[in-house]
């Protein structure tokens, strides 16, 4: 069946997994109108992945530096860029999104732009560096245009300083799914989901994490776009991306009359975000960001605004001071805000 | 490599910054911004790295860093 090396029949082995991952979810599917409990389906899915995982982390074993940091350099491109894609769709991607969304409201989802940006950025102002230099890391590359041991080792410290923010989340992402999947306390679920990490990536470096990764696309292109197709069809119309546009507007009015809109375009304003770049830069730290604009070199305008519920806006407070003395007008806006907000509340009571 | 960057300073900060007004007009049906945010410039950095990556392997192939390439 398999004739010839490895890569050329990537897409044979692949289809096979594919279809072999689809049997297995109509075995669950089966299994579960037999009335086998959630628990024990999700303990088998939780095995049935990483056991595949580490399956590939075995056979991709390896002692060859070249095999251990690019995978041989002998990764076709679609099958690197499925791994890559990977990457992108990480636990922090939809564990952190749903949440962040959930608890800061849609400004999170500046993390879509930053984290895709990202790879705009690593593509064209490292990839071809490296390429260039044949080196295998960050840390290498740096370490070889610079020279000498300290820029590398300065390369590596803020690699790993970065790395472990994104992994703090990444293990957080992990733990939690183990232990939801697998019913254990949340400490254990850490543990397990690190030790599958590192069956996986331990013995074959790259080369096992490249070929665990396009396993991964494939269950996670499934796990994502199956459900939303589904609900879609469900609804009348399957391709919810692009007919769903007037449900934002609903959205958000049922969120105002809940009261549930968070970062208001209208608070963002108040911030001074939108074309004020300037506020960020604010050296008063006593006045609000974008309350004050600078008149002259002595006068100092404040203005605040308040908003009521529904964002329509309630007064403006407008100070005239010297700019010499921000703190004390900065605590003058305030109280007056303080006081007029307070009036406010007690007329409508 | 410099409109590389300049596209993606466009796609990821400029839009942004002027999101509300931005906000103002639609794209099949969503607030602009917020499509934007969704969808659209992550299409635009995918489009963009798919063009430079082509770009930079056509440098690499004529000065030899291309590596050697598969002949089937």
């Amino acid at each position: 069946m398999f004739k010839g090396g490895f890569i050329s029949n990537l897409p044979k082995i692949y289809g096979l997994y594919t279809g072999g991952f689809i049997v297995f979810i109509l075995l669950m599917a089966i299994l579960e109108s037999a009335g086998v409990s959630a628990a024990n389906i999700g303990i088998m899915f939780v095995a049935f992945t990483v056991l595949i995982y580490a399956l590939i982390g075995y056979l991709s074993r390896t002692v060859q530096v070249d095999a251990y940091y690019v995978a041989g350099r002998q990764v076709p491109t679609v099958f690197n860029g499925m791994a890559t894609a990977a990457d992108w769709m990480s636990g922090a991607s939809f564990v952190a999104m749903a949440g962040g969304i959930y608890f800061g409201g849609y400004t999170y989802m500046a993390f879509l732009v930053g984290w895709t940006g990202g790879y705009v950025l690593v593509s064209t102002l490292l990839a071809p560096y490296l390429r260039k230099f044949g080196c295998y890391t960050v840390p290498d590359f740096i370490g070889t245009r610079y020279g000498g041991n300290l820029p590398r080792f300065c390369a590596t410290l803020v690699l790993v300083l970065a790395s472990f923010t994104y992994v703090t989340a990444q293990i957080n992402a992990t733990g939690t799914i183990a232990s939801r999947a697998l019913q254990i306390p949340f400490e254990l679920g850490v543990w397990v989901g690190l030790i599958s990490i590192l069956m996986c990536s331990m013995l074959g470096g790259m080369r096992a994490v490249t070929w665990t990764q396009v396993a991964q696309y494939i269950v996670l292109i499934i796990a994502y776009l199956i459900p939303v197709f589904w609900m879609g069809s469900k609804l009348g119309n399957p391709f919810p991306h692009f007919m769903l546009g007037d449900e934002v507007q609903r959205l958000a009015d049922l969120e105002a009359q809940y009261g549930l809109t968070k970062n208001t375009g209208a608070a963002i304003k108040q911030a001074g975000v939108p074309g004020g770049l300037k506020y960020i830069s604010n050296p008063h730290s006593a006045v609000p960001a974008g309350c004050y604009t600078i008149l002259n070199n002595e006068k100092l305008e404040l203005k605040a605004q308040l908003f009521s519920d529904d964002g329509k806006k309630v007064f403006n407070v407008v100070k005239l001071g010297k700019a010499s003395d921000p703190k004390l007008l900065g605590k003058l806006a305030g109280e007056e805000i303080l006081k007029k907000s307070l009036n406010n509340f007690s007329k409508k009571r | 490599m410099i409109v590389t960057l300049a596209i993606w300073f466009f796609f990821s900060i400029v839009i942004f910054m002027f999101g509300s007004s931005v906000n103002q007009g639609s794209f099949l049906g969503y607030p602009l911004a917020y499509y934007m945010s969704a969808q659209g410039s992550l299409a635009a950095f995918v489009i963009l790295i798919f063009w430079f990556a082509n770009k930079q392997e056509k440098i690499d192939d004529e000065h030899g860093y291309g590596g050697e390439k598969e002949d089937d």
